[in-house]
């Protein structure tokens, strides 16, 4: 019969901290996360966040940071193949408000995607739905004057048998749409954002 | 043979070889002269020195302009180069066996049309690949996968995109956006608003993607309306109107 000597809870955070350094956070800034955040609360389309996450917020976090790090070379593979190179991490301000993309495809003649990567405790499905997903990468797209957003999606259904899946969403938005994200995320940011 | 030591303070430094996306920035035919520990040494045809194609590799993303890449042809008694370096001259036609044959073999099965091979190895600058090794433990490396042919050629049959153009700076920046304004006033008055012009900056495929960003960043600042201003061109809210 084995013996259960010990249990160590480690930090979520920590881990995802060690395999992928996460870059300095401005926080006299606006961000899109927090700006995206106040619109979800504003307009009530889910569930938004107070400022301090939760113990489970920051797991959830840390789980995303770690997937958005183990589904790099993937994409990397995905945009071989077009003949297009993957930049990760990749920072944008436009107005005074910053941008922490998770990475941009790019050509010679500049940039063709966004990539946003996501994990769901869900079953596959259509992630333009999501309303703060589209928000955000919407964002995200106009600080990069591109229409093109590459969504990988690590899905980890919760009914149903154990499984986990990967989509790869690749949507495109009229500039029409990106431009009208961005004046709401800057009218926000006039009533909630930092002074 | 000596057997190699195990011991960390005999290591060696160095070794290491270039590889990533890279440019090919410049290109030559010379002789090489084959060397191992700073000695000459006997090369692959028998002869302490080789008719080679010599690149200059540029790293696209850090600038780093790496050391020489020897790409060897033959046995240089069998050669002669043109004044410029760019032509080799000579009675045999290129081994498929040499390093050379073969870095023009991998351009060839990456899709660069065998007609544009001109004989000239300068012709071979300004291709963008990524460089790897394609066979481990061997110092040849070679493009596995090209971003951007010399002269635009085709990338697997379909048109390369056109490199976009420098960006901009600042004050042309300012410029850009104060030409865009004017066009929609002429264009579509009732439609000319800082939306409308955002949503213009989409559109600038020809413009460097810095250029498009920068353009972002001054639709709404007083620098850009004091350049409208200047030219007659006021805001009315979010309208631009003339003056």
């Amino acid at each position: 019969m084995p013996d259960l000597l010990e249990t160590i809870e480690l930090s979520m955070t920590t881990a995802a901290d060690l395999l992928d350094p996460p870059p300095e956070r401005d926080e006299t800034k606006d961000h899109v996360s927090s700006l995206v955040n106040e619109a979800v609360k504003v307009t009530g389309q889910g569930r938004s966040y107070d400022s301090e996450p939760t113990q489970e917020g920051w797991n959830i976090m840390a789980l995303g940071r770690i997937a958005e790090a183990v589904l790099r070379p993937i994409i990397i593979q995905e945009a071989d193949k077009r003949g297009w190179r993957f930049q990760a991490q990749v920072e944008r301000e436009v107005d005074g408000i910053i941008g922490s993309l998770d990475g941009v495809l790019t050509s010679p003649a500049g940039v063709e995607a966004v990539v946003e990567c996501k994990s769901r405790h869900s079953s596959p499905g259509d992630p333009t739905e999501n309303w703060r997903y589209m928000a955000q990468v919407q964002a995200y797209l106009y600080m990069s004057v591109c229409t093109v957003v590459w969504m990988p999606i690590l899905y980890l259904p919760r009914r149903g048998a154990p499984n986990a899946e990967l989509r790869l969403h690749i949507i495109e938005f009229e500039p029409r749409e990106l431009v009208e994200n961005w004046m709401m995320l800057r009218n926000l940011r006039r009533k909630y954002g930092n002074p | 043979m000596a057997a190699i030591s195990f011991k960390p303070s005999e290591f060696s430094e160095g070794g290491e070889f270039p590889r990533g996306t890279m440019e090919i920035t410049n290109a030559r035919f010379d002789i090489h002269e084959w060397k191992k520990d700073g000695q000459v040494s006997e090369g692959r045809f028998g002869s302490s020195s080789s008719m080679a194609a010599i690149l200059e590799l540029t790293s696209h993303d850090t600038g780093t302009v790496f050391e020489e890449r020897v790409y060897s042809v033959g046995n240089p008694s069998r050669y002669t180069v043109s004044n410029d370096g760019g032509v080799l001259e000579g009675s045999e036609s290129l081994s498929k066996n040499c390093n050379f044959a073969k870095l023009l073999q991998s351009l060839v099965d990456l899709g660069f049309p065998e007609d544009k091979l001109d004989g000239n190895v300068r012709s071979l600058v300004g291709l963008v690949a990524h460089w790897d090794q394609p066979e481990e433990g061997k110092s040849l490396i070679l493009p596995m996968q090209v971003y951007q042919f010399p002269g635009d050629a085709s990338v697997n049959g379909q048109q390369a995109s056109a490199p976009a153009a420098p960006a901009a700076k600042p004050s042309e920046v300012i410029e850009l956006g104060v030409g865009l304004v004017k066009e929609m006033l002429v264009s579509n008055a009732d439609g000319a608003t800082r939306q409308a012009l955002s949503a213009q900056a989409f559109k600038l495929k020809d413009q460097h993607e810095d250029t498009q960003i920068a353009l972002m960043n001054i639709i709404y600042t007083d620098e850009f309306q004091e350049a409208l201003a200047g030219v007659g061109i006021n805001l009315d809210g979010e309208r631009f109107v003339n003056a």
